[in-house]
Parts: structure tokens; sequence; C-alpha cells
């Protein structure tokens, strides 16, 4: 809060109704006539006088004159008490110093030039507006930095550009309360990740903390480059033969006009899928699926081909195929819940499952639980390595320290599968703004406060209790009433859409040889508001059933390289519970459920984002994750020549990186391999005309600049700030209190005028004019 | 878990957990639930055609109810439900059961088949004698004739499973609270806890000692303690039948 103060003018008398602008004409044609006055009355007086006393005599009439005009404008001094508005979010500008920002045109200038001429512009009303700017500057990584010179100077490694995780870095880094706006000089080209659900989640975050997103576009002159990469791919290392898996592609390429693009998967000399796919003029980013059923044991080698001919790209997958893959559980049980004891007995019958329960130590119940088992949930990603698939049942935020939250996003940022079993709404609530809450594929509504014992049940309760002997006739009557009441929660089989992954998955033969869905129930579920951007929805409820249309039960979204699903149910005991004793429906469901969330998770070794090609004689470096100790980390030729590369550790815990520089073109494989036996392996496309992505002079992607600004209440800049920095928070004060103090009528100022009149007289007499 | 007597007496008459040391952890957050699940309370015939010996005594089900609400996170319904031996639909709604009679029950072939099926899927028989119940006949100075049906008809009904007499030591007796000296003792003939073993699952326990009445008028019937200990012993019941862990079949 803050006091100032002004003057204002009040006009009274006849002046009082006319507008100010007449009013200050009016007093002053009347001053000017008063001096006129003034000046003829002394220029002629009654005695001869000089000059000098003349001019007294007439500034001192003239001084009076003007005190009465002064009295009739009526000065009023103002004090105002102001609410300053919310001291001003400070603004946050990110630099993309990638090099596709800096690659120079044929005039020399990068797209990073165009962009600061036009915030150098801008800046001071930035400063101006914010108070206070954070400047940071982003390639591969993100680096904080004192200004804007430090910005563009500090040392970042630009051969790749993390967008999404930039941006997603300064929201988390911000201040308390957040930023007011983050203003972002970039192509937004993102080198890393998935486009579609990076966008998807910087969206969210700037949403949740109500910050703009602004964007100053990288433009220049450079020509787009045309061609293709395969920019990622994602298939299991491991799977059961026969068994259905995924192959996910993320194909780049950008074209000099529209047309389609041919995509052959193949195994071997099989061609496995074939199609076209329309990529529009200039740069696409287009995700490729295909669903396909693994052989036998043994290795499958898959190869996806881009495009034909000279221009066409190959990117290569091996999947091992197994007869029997150990699938390791942790189950955490939060609150006591019957779902364990029934998701416990569905997995014994395959050994392929190996379910480590731990309960939450504040249920306080003593169970058997295999040996080894964890007293409680681990607190680094490294423990929990060892499982597939981690299952949270009834977890709640309150129950997990900081420590066991983390640890579960880096696992499954790492690849680990991870199942929410969330029946209760409200507690799942509670995460929010927690790490899990970021895992979670769906946003919970606000849940119904659960139904207490009915009134005529507890009077029976209260009176049977205070008898000393019981009344049989009553308990009677009580029981027969219970009898008669109607189930109030019905089994209510899930809707499971046909091109969910589960419509495939939850199939079994019929005695008479047929394949037939297998269809879960459930009788309670908790209210799903959303599911996130990047969320699948595998399973709703029945149409009809609820009057505001499905209810989300089963969604899963990719989280890193693993996957996180959330189960709106309970454990489907009660579905367990309803089918005969020789079924095996309720079996196959988790079973299948955990094999396709195992998916992406392994024996731990992997590598991290590992590219589909490089070029020709330069440097490549691969990261290893998952290695406890070292790993010996192998290249092998197309000619079959294998080549030990060294290894070094990495930033992370369990983290390697090594250096590689093919010399021949062709399909490497490298290997990595611990003491342990872990292994894994990526095929690499060495081509000598292979470009990195950051300098396929691929164009600003202004439409997605477009679509977070618009999203977030930002705006794509040109050469203008937003006309918001232009109001100043004084403009925007509130007014508390308003204290108006007339001056007219203060004794100084009559004072002196009473002065100045008594004065002239004195002189006029002195001088004998009167 | 151990509470003194006066700690858990407290936290029965306030109904909230409070006083409790390890408990309060997790009940203080009452919010921290799981799934709800339903209290059922089995329908079945006597001998001699008696068809109200079976429904004893239910606030004395909603006292245990109220205590495993209280020291568990059970997400347990308040309601007394019904669940006819001759519709297994009904029976597969809970997957805790209450059967419990003065009078021996009669059970015919659906019954059995019944039962069969619902333990079999998956669900849990508490069967416990009333000793002395509606009919108050106390004809068997043991009274004891609904634990003795009962002893033959379990191992009929699963013949593959293992029925035997639990000793002290068995999990059941130690899974919330610790029991050393095994099932407690309200009323009728000592016979201890027996249970109905199917490949390290127990299925089915018999009790002769009726804690149900303990947990009905325990106090003023037998004393406070006795019904500390008959509700601590249900407590136990019901979350031994909820994590027991199973071996791989």
């Amino acid at each position: 809060m803050r006091e100032t103060e002004t003057w204002s003018w009040m006009f009274g008398g006849p002046l009082r109704e006319l507008p100010p602008a007449l009013a200050w004409a009016a007093l002053g044609a009347l001053l000017l006539a008063g001096a006129a006055a003034v000046i003829l009355s002394y220029r002629r007086p009654s005695r001869e006088l000089p000059a000098w006393r003349r001019a007294l005599l007439a500034g001192l009439r003239g001084a009076l004159l003007l005190g009465l005009v002064f009295c009739l404008a009526d000065p009023v001094r103002v004090r105002r008490e102001l609410l300053d508005s919310a001291p001003s979010r400070p603004l946050a500008v990110l630099i993309d110093r990638s090099d596709s920002m800096t690659m120079k045109d044929n005039r020399g200038h990068g797209r990073l030039d165009g962009a600061l001429r036009a915030w150098r512009g801008m800046r001071f009303t930035a400063d101006e507006r914010f108070g206070r700017v954070d400047y940071a500057a982003f390639g591969r990584e993100r680096a904080e930095a004192s200004g804007l010179d430090d910005a563009l100077q500090r040392k970042v490694a630009t051969d790749q550009t993390l967008f999404f995780d930039s941006l997603g870095a300064a929201l988390a880094a911000a201040p308390p309360g957040g930023y007011g706006g983050i203003v972002t000089l970039t192509d937004a080209l993102d080198t890393s990740a998935s486009a579609e659900e990076g966008e998807a989640r910087l969206a969210q975050a700037a949403m949740e903390q109500q910050t703009p997103l602004f964007f100053l576009p990288g433009r220049n002159r450079l020509r787009p480059g045309s061609g293709l990469s395969v920019r990622e791919t994602r298939v299991p290392s491991e799977v059961l033969r026969r068994s259905e898996l995924a192959y996910e592609a993320v194909i780049e390429g950008s074209l000099p006009e529209a047309g389609p693009v041919q995509v052959t998967l193949r195994e071997g000399e099989r061609v496995l899928a074939s199609e076209q796919i329309d990529f529009a003029e200039g740069y696409n980013l287009r995700s490729w699926k295909h669903k396909l059923t693994s052989g036998e044991p043994g290795p499958m080698l898959l190869e996806l081909q881009v495009g034909e001919g000279g221009d066409a790209r190959l990117a290569r997958n091996a999947v091992s195929v197994v007869a029997k893959q150990k699938v390791s559980v942790l189950y955490y049980q939060g609150a006591l819940d019957w779902g364990y004891r029934f998701l416990a007995s569905a997995l014994a019958r395959d050994p392929s499952f190996q379910m480590t329960a731990v309960f939450n130590p504040a249920a306080g119940v003593r169970i058997r639980t295999s040996t080894g088992a964890p007293a409680d949930l681990p607190t680094t990603p490294g423990a929990l390595e060892r499982y597939r698939v981690v299952v949270l049942a009834s977890v709640f935020a309150p129950q997990l320290s900081a420590a066991q939250q983390k640890a579960l996003a880096d696992y499954a940022r790492a690849g680990g599968g991870v199942l929410f079993i969330c029946p209760d709404g409200e507690a799942a609530r509670e995460f929010a703004g927690t790490a899990l809450e970021e895992m979670l594929p769906v946003v919970f509504q606000r849940a119904k406060p659960q139904d207490a014992r009915g009134e005529a049940e507890r009077r029976f309760q209260d009176l049977m209790s205070r008898n000393r002997f019981s009344d049989g006739e009553m308990e009677s009557r009580f029981a027969g009433e219970a009898e008669g009441r109607t189930d109030s929660a019905p089994l209510t089989p899930f809707a499971i859409p046909k091109d969910s992954p589960l419509s495939s998955l939850l199939t079994m033969r019929g005695k008479d040889g047929k394949a037939r869905p297998i269809v879960p129930a459930f009788t309670e579920y908790a209210a799903v508001e959303r599911a996130k951007p990047a969320a699948e929805v595998l399973a709703w409820t029945p149409p009809g059933l609820v009057p505001e249309g499905p209810r989300i039960l089963l969604a899963s979204q990719p989280f890193g390289r693993g996957r996180v699903m959330a189960l709106t149910t309970d454990s489907l005991w009660s579905w367990k519970l309803s089918l005969p004793s020789a079924s095996r429906e309720a079996e196959i469901f988790w079973q299948q459920l955990l094999l396709w969330l195992a998916q992406n998770g392994g024996d731990g070794l992997r590598f991290v984002e590992p590219p589909t090609q490089a070029p020709l004689g330069s440097t490549t470096t691969l990261a290893v994750s998952g290695a406890a100790d070292a790993v010996k980390v192998t290249a092998t030729a197309p000619d079959g020549k294998a080549r030990a590369l060294i290894s070094r550790p990495g930033k992370a815990k369990g983290a390697w990186e090594t250096d590689w520089k093919p010399e021949t073109e062709g399909f490497w494989k490298i290997s990595a391999a611990t003491d342990e036996g872990k292994i894994a392996n990526a095929h690499v496309n060495v081509r000598e005309d292979s470009t990195p992505p950051e300098l396929m002079k691929t164009p600003p992607d202004l439409a997605r600049m477009q679509r977070l600004a618009e999203a977030t209440g930002g705006a794509v800049l040109r050469d203008e700030p937003p006309a918001a920095w232009r109001q100043t928070p004084e403009k925007s004060a509130q007014v508390l209190s308003e204290q108006r103090e007339l001056l007219w009528n203060r004794w100084a100022i009559l004072l002196a005028c009473g002065g100045v009149f008594s004065a002239e007289l004195l002189l006029r007499r002195k001088w004998r004019l009167l | 878990m151990d509470l003194d007597r006066k700690s858990f007496l407290k936290l029965l008459a306030a109904g909230g957990a409070s006083f409790l040391g390890l408990g309060a952890q997790a009940m203080a957050a009452t919010a921290m639930r799981g799934s709800r699940v339903k209290w059922g309370r089995v329908k079945f015939r006597c001998i001699g055609g008696d068809t109200d010996d079976w429904n004893v005594h239910p606030h004395g089900d909603m006292n245990l109810m109220d205590a495993v609400i209280d020291q568990t996170t059970v997400n347990l319904d308040k309601q007394w439900n019904v669940a006819a031996i001759d519709k297994v639909a009904e029976l597969s709604r809970y997957p805790f059961l209450f059967m419990h009679a003065e009078l021996p029950p009669e059970l015919d072939d659906k019954a059995r088949k019944n039962l069969r099926e619902y333990l079999l899927r998956g669900g849990f028989l508490f069967a416990e004698d009333c000793v002395i119940g509606k009919m108050n006949l106390g004809t068997n100075p043991r009274n004891d004739r609904f634990f003795l049906t009962m002893a033959e008809e379990l191992p009929r009904i699963v013949p593959e499973a293992k029925f035997e007499r639990l000793p002290n030591d068995h999990p059941v007796f130690h899974s919330l609270y610790h029991m050393p000296a095994g099932l407690p003792h309200m009323q009728g003939t000592p016979h201890g806890g027996w249970g109905l073993t199917l490949r390290g699952r127990l299925l089915a326990f018999l009790s002769p000692s009726d804690l149900h009445c303990g947990w009905t008028n325990g106090d003023q019937w037998f004393g406070a303690g006795q019904q500390e200990l008959a509700l601590k012993m249900g407590a136990n019941l019901y979350v031994h039948a909820m994590t027991q862990t199973v071996a791989a079949g």
C-alpha cells in the first residue's frame, strides 16, 4: 500500500457548473482584464510619481488580483491511498543458442540476430514493466545467466535443442508465485523429445503457473533443406514369443512440395508393413505406429525404411523374443485393500511373474512377504530398477516422501512401468503439486463423501448395545429388512475401444477354439475430470451409465522412456470373485496388462535416446544408463570388425557416455555390456550425407509457437512489446481512500492578500495618492 | 501393534483413532483408505428347518466393523448385508463372509457346492459357534453343535484342502495384534481355532469360542478385557484374510 499526493482545482461560485477549460478561460480573461485595469490605473496617477513607485504600486495591486483569482480557482490538495497491484512477477528470457539459430544465411545472418534485434528494442519496456528480468541460454542444456550479454556468451552445448525441457526447466526454476511471462528467442525446433507430448506438457505447466509464453521467432533467409530422417524409434528390447508388440517411429522430413512418403518395415526379407504417409510442403514431423506379432524365440531384427531410392533412410532395431520372460513386479499397498490378495493370486499362477509386496509400514500389518522385500518403498531409482513394473495400490501422496516420489519419477523416465490403482479420487487429488502428479495420466474430480451407517441401522446398534439381553424379534425384523435391500453397486463391464491396445491383448480361446474378448467389470470408480493431453484412454464406463458421458477407467501415458497407467477402479477383485473358480480371465487380464506395461523396461541397461543415424567421420556421443559399474561398449562396423570404445561416467548415477567416430558408411551395431551379463544394443546408420537435425535448415516452427502462445495467454512477438507491458503499475493501481484539503481558506493565503492590500494602501497614503 | 486395554477401549468409545500409537499414523488421515468393501452375513438353514437362527445379534457384526474401520485403513462399508447360501452370486459379493448360529447348520448339496465355489473363487469364510444364541437351548452342555457340524462339513466341501487346528504361532493370530495365547475364548468348549487351508491360503476359519458375543455385548457379558480380545481377534481375522500371501499354485 502507498500514499500519493497530487493537486486538483475545484472551481466555485458561478464557475462551478462550467467545464474546467471554460472556467480557466474565464479566470484567465478576468486576470487579463484586471491586469489591464491595474496598469491603466497607475499609468496616470493623480500625482506625479516616479516610474518605480508606480510600478511598485501596480505590482502590489496585481499581486492582490492574482491572489483573488487563485482563490476563485479553489485549489485543493488531494491525498490518495493506493493499493499497489501485486508485486510484479519477474520476466524470464530464454535465448536459444543452438546451431539452428546461429547458422548463417547468404547474408551472414543467423536466426538469433533478428530475434535479438527485436528484443533489444523492447527490453527497456520489459525492465520497466517487470522490474526484474532473468536470463538464460539453452541448447542441449539450459544455463542461467546474469544478463543478456552473459546469456549470449555463456557456454552451452549447441548440437541439440531441448526446447521443451529448457522451457519446462525455466518454469520449474521460477521464483515463488511464478514468472509473469517467459520470452523465448527461438525457432521452436526440438531435436530431442517427442513433439506432441512435450508441447502438451509444457502448455499445461505454463497454464498451471499462469505464466504466458511469448516468442520472438528467429528468422533469416536460410532456405529449408530437403531430406528425410528417422528421428527416433521405439520398440521393446525383449518380448514373449507369439505376443503383440508395438513399433513406433518419429519421422522427420523437409520436402520441396507436398507428397506421399513411403514407409516400409521389414524383418529380413519379409515386409511387415508398407504404407504411404502424406507430407506437406516444407518441414514435417510425423509419428508412425505399427502392431506386429513376435514369432518363436530368437533375435528379431527390424528395419524401417523411409523414402525410396537414394533418398531413403534406414533405421534398425533388434528385439529379443524369449520363451519366458521374467517380469518382476513391486507391489506397494498404501491403504489396506482386498486387491492385493487377488492380484497376488492372479500372478502366482504364472512363474514368469515375481511379485514383491510392500505394505505401507503405517498400516501396521504383519504379513509374510518374499525374502529380500524392502521394508518400505525405495528412495532411489537404482533400487527400483530391478523391477519391471511398480504397482502403487491405494497410495496417497502424504504417505510417500519427496525422495520416494522422485525415485518413482526417475524410474519411470528411465523406462520403468508404473501402475496407479486409484479407487479414491479425493485422495488422488492430493497428488497435486507433487512429482507423482506429473506422472498420472488423468486429473481426478472431487469425490462425494461416503455414506455413513444409515440412521435406522445406527439406532438399532445403539439400542441393542444398551440391552443386556438380546431381542430376537427385533433382530429378525432387522435381518429381514437387510435381506430385502437391493445391490447398490452392481458389477458393470468395461467399455474397451476397438483400437485400444488392450483389445488385442485381452482375448482368450473358448472351448470351441474361437477367440473371445475378456471384459473386466467394476463396481465403483473414482471420477476423472479429464485425461492429460498425452494420455491414451484404454477403457471407459459403458455408454449410458453416467448421464454426463462415459468416464475414464483406465488410461496410460508415456513418461520419459517408460509408461504410467492409472486404473480408477479397485483392483477388480469383485470381478474376480464373480467369475467361476475355473475361469482364468482375471489372471489373463492382469498378466497381459502388466506385460504391456513392462515392455519398455528391461534389465536396466539401455542406450539413452540412441541416434538412428550419424554422420560419417564426425564424433557422436552415446549415452548408456543402468550400469552401476563401468560398462564395456563395442562398436561393430558393417564389415564385422569390432572396436572397443572408452566409456566415462555420465552426470547421473548409473549413467555412462562414450564418444564414437565411425569411419565407414552403413549400419553399425553398438553394444554395451556389464560384468553381470546385462547387454544393450543400438543400431546406427552412418551416412556421409547424414546431417544432424540441428543443421538440416528446418524452418522455424511458427505454428508451434502460436499454439503455445495461445494456450498460455502469450503471443508471438514481432517488433513491439505486448500492449499490456506498456501499462505501468501506477495506472492500474486501485484507490483505497482519498482526502481532499481546500487551500484557499488558509489563513496564510488570507494574510498574504491582506498584507499586499495593506501595503498598497499605506504606500498610496505615504505618496499622497489618497 | 500392541495396545493396552485402556487405550483400546478409549478408542472404541471415541470411535476415533487418535489415541493409537502406530495406528494413528495410518488412521490420522482417515481419507487414506482403499477401495470400498462390504460386510456379509451368511443366511442358511439350521437343523429342524430353522431359518431364523443365522441372524443372531447383527449389532455384534457392526461393532466389529467399527473396530476394523477404526483400527485399520480398510474401507469397510458400514452396512450390514445378507448373503443367502443358496445363491453363489450373493455370496460372491463379499470377500469376507461371517457364518454364525447356535444351532448346527443343515447344508444341502447346493449349499455345499456354492460354498465350495465361493471359497475357490477367493472368498474367505469365518464360521463360528454362537454357543448360546436365540434358541438359548443349552441342551448340549458343551454347546458346540454348530462347531462340530461345520468341522465335518468344511473338509467335505473342499476335500483337497487341509483342515486342522491352527497353532498359536499361525499368522492369523499375529496379523494385526499379537495373540500369543491363540484364539480368545468367550464361552463354549475351547476346541481352539481351526483352519481350512489350500495351497497355503486359509480359506476358512472355524471357531467354537463365540467371539461374536464378545463383539456384541462382551463388556457386559464377559468383561471389558474379553471384549477387547474378541474385537482384536476379529480384526486379526479380517486383516489376515485380506493380506495373506499366497504360495505359487
